[in-house]
This record gives structure tokens, sequence and C-alpha cells, in this order.
């Protein structure tokens, strides 16, 4: 006999199913309900551990920078008075511990001030008045991730948090500690750089149909 | 994009009844088509697990059945492969159990748990969870992952195991580490004896304490260390001539011992309430 | 304008500070158009990135482990009293409040202890604080505060019968491994504690006993958590 397709869930997997809602979640969580943290966890680790994946490109630092970021948040839960968006606050958190992890091991989070010269080996190249339309609409999940991985820290860093998280350049300054001016100029450096990387190369031109 | 992400999840169940199998024995195949990275989950009331590594892209599952007093329920998430044995009223130790033979792809995380019976990972770069009251765990050629291993009684065995966290807690059941290196070693016993026997080496931090379990760790003369051990009422024994360094307690000869071999790359820390503690040269 | 002015002001450009100027070159110049696409693309793309990656389990149950260790988390027997029901759902109630209330135990078990050595209040989150079960070492408590130990033992002791009563339909010999278990973990809990009297303030005692803590709570959830999460 052979058959086709999911098998069902046992009784338990079904009772685990959410059933907060945020707010109730937080504020459970704030008198120790384990469930709730579970709750508020699943909901949130995803974006938590991909910050962490995608600055650190290694699965088990971005999973103890996910376990550090959550175990913050959930210490400091009962500070938390509902003045910014929950997601934010944790996301705030996963961030800095971050940072502070990349910091303790002497990675510059951020270049130098903007100018060429300091930068000239990280510098994409500039490629004026050449026309090249293969980028357009061709970079795929997969495709921009490994590029973002072989960024400079301090690009990655900066393109991450604007482009991927949506953070202001204001935002990104306070919590990098550079100026407003520099996380634009890495800001567009990154990207730069990413459509570089991001360009087939002629090979791979050649045997397009 | 929605039909490809159907044809991946394809399950084939096959149902064999009755070939080469004991009498009321039910042998099931699933074939589970995953992406990157997957984490393969199973939990098994009694009977043995063993996971290796299989083809890229696939989990393949084999369930032997003791009999019809319990099921097996699988399902397929993005990243998922979850495995679970149901036992149906009337099941027992016996007629409960279920023998799991898996293969997953080696960048697979791997998730097992049963009361008694087997656990069997090897190969994987994929985090190794194992768990059982008297579950027999055996762990080899794991790299770049962490392995977290909890028993109450069954003997713990751990072989070629790198560059990952290692923790192992255990009450009565012995833990015999060959070749387990790391940035962070740590077991956890009551009575079961502890043998180590490795580098100590990455730069790491290794922590082996007991409540009355020996403790018994063997490393090569070339060993870079730093350690410390203590004994409050068993014997203390070291074959290394150690550079002394300072603690924070009284070194008294026979119960203690600190102090660094070579560069003192590594901190070795070796504590037990009433066992025997052997540092050996090998 | 020429692209190089162009490239110099793009930053800006892209975050939407536009002049005339920039749009005349954009019209005529289709290198520079490309390249405005190519960029505004890579930021539009960008966004398939957030959460697109998921942790392994074992994330969750080191953080679930370490809110307990540091008594985050509490039971719901400090909600109002262990529920009591008849046959298998006492089981099921106690397989969600047991292991929450073993956790506690790592970081209750040694805060009550530093609490009767120091007679200073204990540094304990408010949510351990409000209603925690009292917690004992064992059955000698010949050192020191003798009643206050015997309370615990009681305590302690009524927590593992529940324990091994809802593991009632497994068998007795699974039972009696249970009940050695236990046996085995509150010895080096009242042992660890000796050590700990013996040496305050020594760092490797305190690791005893929060090894010892570890192991009870692991003795409860494997002998009730049927599940991984």
């Amino acid at each position: 006999m052979i058959a086709a397709g999911k098998g069902d869930l046992t009784d338990a997997r079904k009772a685990q199913r959410a059933r907060f809602s945020e707010p109730e979640a937080i504020e459970r969580a704030k008198h120790g309900d384990v469930q709730a943290f579970e709750f508020l966890y699943q909901m949130h680790r995803r974006r938590v551990y991909s910050l962490c994946l995608r600055m650190t490109a290694n699965t088990a630092s971005a999973e103890d920078l996910t376990q550090e970021a959550f175990l913050q948040l959930f210490r400091k839960i009962g500070t938390f008075r509902g003045e910014s968006a929950f997601s934010t606050w944790l996301h705030r958190m996963a961030v800095n511990v971050v940072l502070m992890q990349l910091r303790k091991r002497g990675l510059a989070v951020v270049s130098l001030e903007d100018t060429l010269e300091n930068t000239d080996e990280e510098a994409p190249r500039k490629e004026l008045g050449v026309a090249d339309r293969a980028l357009m609409g061709s970079i795929d999940r997969l495709q921009l991730q490994r590029a973002v991985e072989t960024l400079p820290p301090g690009y990655r860093m900066i393109f991450l948090l604007h482009d991927v998280e949506g953070y202001e350049h204001n935002e990104i300054a306070e919590m990098v500690g550079c100026s407003i001016g520099n996380s634009k100029s890495q800001l567009h450096k990154a990207r730069m750089k990413l459509r570089e990387l991001l360009k087939p190369s002629r090979a791979e031109k050649a045997f397009r149909p | 994009m929605l039909s490809r992400q159907r044809a991946r999840n394809l399950v084939v169940v096959v149902v064999l009844a009755g070939v080469g199998l004991a009498s009321g024995e039910i042998r099931k195949e699933y074939h589970f088509s995953v992406g990157r990275k997957v984490n393969v989950s199973i939990i098994n009331q009694y009977g043995p697990i063993s996971v290796k590594p299989g083809v890229k892209g696939q989990v393949s599952v084999t369930a032997i059945l003791h009999s019809d007093k319990v099921e097996v329920d699988q399902s397929q998430g993005r990243k998922r492969v979850d495995i679970t044995s149901h036992l149906l009223s009337g099941a027992d130790e016996e007629s409960g159990a279920v023998e799991y033979i898996v293969t997953a792809p080696p960048d697979a995380s791997v998730n097992l748990h049963s009361r008694n019976g087997t656990l069997h990972a090897e190969g994987f770069h994929g985090d190794v969870t194992l768990e059982g009251a008297e579950a027999i765990v055996d762990v080899r050629d794991v790299s770049d992952a962490h392995v977290h291993v909890r028993t109450l009684n069954g003997p713990i065995t751990m072989t070629n195991i790198r560059e990952g966290h290692v923790e192992v807690t255990s009450l009565s059941g012995d833990v015999v580490m060959s070749s387990v290196n790391g940035p962070f070693v740590q077991v956890n016993s009551n009575s079961g004896k502890i043998r180590y026997d490795g580098e100590f080496g990455g730069g790491g931090e290794y922590f082996l304490t007991s409540h009355t379990g020996d403790i018994e760790a063997t490393a090569p003369s070339y060993a870079s260390i730093e350690v410390v051990a203590r004994s409050e009422q068993g014997k203390v024994e070291n074959d290394f001539q150690l550079q002394p360094r300072h603690t924070s307690f009284p070194i008294k000869t026979g119960s203690a011992f600190a102090g660094t071999v070579g560069k003192a790359a590594s901190s070795v820390k070796l504590f037990s309430i009433s066992g025997k503690i052997h540092l050996k040269k090998r | 304008m020429n692209c190089l002015e162009f490239e110099e002001l793009l930053p800006e450009f892209l975050e939407g500070v536009e002049s005339h100027e920039q749009q005349t070159h954009l019209r005529s110049c289709s290198a520079c158009s490309d390249l405005v696409s190519e960029l505004n693309t890579i930021c539009r793309q960008a966004r398939l990135l957030q959460a697109s990656d998921e942790p392994s389990p074992r994330v969750w149950h080191a953080i679930r482990r370490q809110l307990r260790d540091e008594g985050l988390v509490r039971s719901q027997a400090e909600k109002g009293g262990l529920t009591m029901l008849p046959g298998g759902a006492h089981h099921r109630s106690m397989r969600w409040m047991l292991p929450v209330a073993a956790g506690l135990l790592v970081t209750l078990g040694v805060v009550r202890y530093e609490q009767r050595e120091r007679s200073t209040p204990p540094m304990m989150t408010q949510s351990s604080l409000r209603g925690a079960a009292p917690l004992s070492t064992g059955a000698s408590s010949s050192s020191i505060s003798g009643q206050g130990l015997a309370d615990e033992s009681v305590a302690n002791a009524n927590e593992d019968e529940q324990l091994l009563n809802a593991l009632g339909a497994e068998g007795s010999s699974l039972r009696a491994a249970y009940r050695t278990d236990l046996q085995d973990v509150n010895g080096y809990i009242r042992d660890a504690e000796e050590s700990a009297r013996k040496h305050p303030n020594d760092e490797v005692a305190q690791q005893y006993l929060m090894n010892a803590y570890e192991q009870r709570a692991t003795v409860y959830e494997l002998a009730l958590d049927r599940s991984q999460p």
C-alpha cells in the first residue's frame, strides 16, 4: 500500500498551537508564564535569527546570539511599557547583542569616516558609462544572501540594518556609533559592492539564451 | 512556486506487513524531500533510533513497529521533519516499541528522544540533541555543531566531536569521550564515571564534574591546558608536571591540584565531591 | 551634469533628494538610469532576507532552561496549588507544571541556601518571590536550622511522591528506577550544600549545587516530558 501526503500531528502538538494575542503573551510573560515566553519566541525567532545569521554567517554563532537576545528580552520584559512596538524593542536588543559580540571580537562595526583613500580596498569599482541590463530583476534570495555574506563587516551591518531591517540612518548612527553621513556612505558602498557581486560573469553571460 | 512546494513535500509511505519481520511487526517507510539544514526530530517512547547521513535532499525513515498498539505520526514543515511514536490504548514497553532507522543530509540537525533503546547519530555537521531516561547514547563524527545529551541511567559514548559546544547531563550512566574537542565541553554526572581521552584542544573550556563518579582524563604530553582539579572526599592524581597557578581555594595535596601545561590554551576543570580524579598522560 | 557628478550625489538621490539636474541627466543617460534601477532592485530584494531562516529547536531548549535556572518562569502550582485530577488527567496536568517547578528548584535551591547562610534577603526575581514552593535537600538536616531544613525536606519529599504517583500507570519497575534517581540527586544536593557550608563563597561548591539542581530538573523533565516542544 502506498499513500502520499502529510501525516497528522499528534494531539500533543495540536495542543501547542498559539492561544494568545501578543499583548496577552507579554502580560503573562511578565508573570513568569513559560508558554507565553514560548509564544513570543516562536513569533519573533526567525527575524532575530536571520539578522544574527546575516551578520555572522555562522549558524552556531547566530544561534548563540539569538539565545542571548531573547534571554535579555525576557529578563527585561517586566520593564516593557508599550511605548514602542514589542517587535521593535526586541529587535533593538538583538542588534545590540550582535554589535557587542562583534566589538568583543575586535571586528570593525563600521569603517572609518568616509574617505575614498581609506576604503580603496573595499570600495566597489565605479563603472561609468557601462550599460549592463543583466542585473535587473534577476536576483533571488539565495544569490543575495551569499553576496551579503561576502561583504566587509562594516558594509554588511549598515546594509542589513537599513535595507533588510528598515532602520533609518539616524537610528543606525545611534546604534552603531557613527555619524549619519557615514551610515549613508557605507550603505551606498554596500549596495554598489553588491551590484558588482551580483552581476553574472562573462562566462555565465556567454551561455545565456 | 506553490506546486513546486507541494512536490518538494511529497511523502511516500510504504507499508510492508510481514515481510522478514517477527509476527505482529509492521514496517513502514517514509521519504521526505528536503532543503538545506533541515531539522529532523524523532520522538519515540520505546525503542532504538539510528540516524546516519544519506543523500542530499532527502530524509528517509524506516519504522519497525512491534505491534499495532503504536502508530507513527509524521509531518513536514518548511525546514523540519517530525516523527512521533503515538502509543495507543493498551500499549506497553514491548508492544509500544518502534525501531527507527533514518538517513538525513549531513547538514541536518537531529533531535532524538527515546525512553530506552539506543540513540545513535553519526556523521552530521548540524546540531545533535539526544535524550532519554534509560537510553544508551552513541554519537560520533560530528563537527561544527552543538551536541546535547541528557540521560539518567544510560551510558553515553561520544567519539570524534569537533568544533562545537558539547553538553552532557547524566546520573548513573558512564560517560566516555574520545577525541572530543571544541570551544566548550561540559559533563554533569552524578554517580556515573567520566572518561575523557583527547587533546583538550581548540582553546576551549572543559568542565567535567560529578557527585560520586570517578573522573579519568587522559591527554597527550603536548597538551596545552590550564587545569584545576579538586575532590572533596576522593583521591586526586596527576601524571603531568604542572607549572603552578593560583587558585581561589587552598590546594590540599592529594585532594586538589592546579597548574598549566604548555601554553595553557585550554581551560580544564575536574571537580567531584567524592569521586576519584586522575589526570593521565598518554 | 556628467556621470561622475551624478554618482557623487547618488546616495542622496536614492534617499529621495532629487534635483532637476539629476532628473535631466537620468533621462538622457542609460548607464546611470540602469545603475539607479539596479540599486533600487537590490534595495527591494533585500527585504527577502528578513526573517528568512529558522534556528534549531536547541535554541528554545537552551532559553527555557536558562529561564528556569534564573527563576524567571514559575509553575502553575504557585497560582493556587497543584491541580489534582483523577486518573490520567493528573499526569497530564503535572506534565506541564512539574518541569517548570523543577527548573525553579535550580535557582531557588541555591538562593534559599544562601539566604539561610547569610540571613540576608535573597536576590530573587519578583516572580520567584510569589509563594515559591519550599525546598529541602533531603532527609539529613543536622547542621543548621534543623526545623527549616526538616520543613523543606518534607516539602521536597512530597513533590517527589507526586511525581512518582503521576507515573503510576508506567509500571512499578519504572517508578522504582525514578525513585532511585531522585534519591541520588537529593543526595547530591545534600552533599553540595554541605560543601558550600564548609567553603562559603567558594565557586566550586556553588557549581556543585547548580549541577545537582540541574540533575533534579532533568529527572523531572525526562520522567514527564514525552515530547520535545
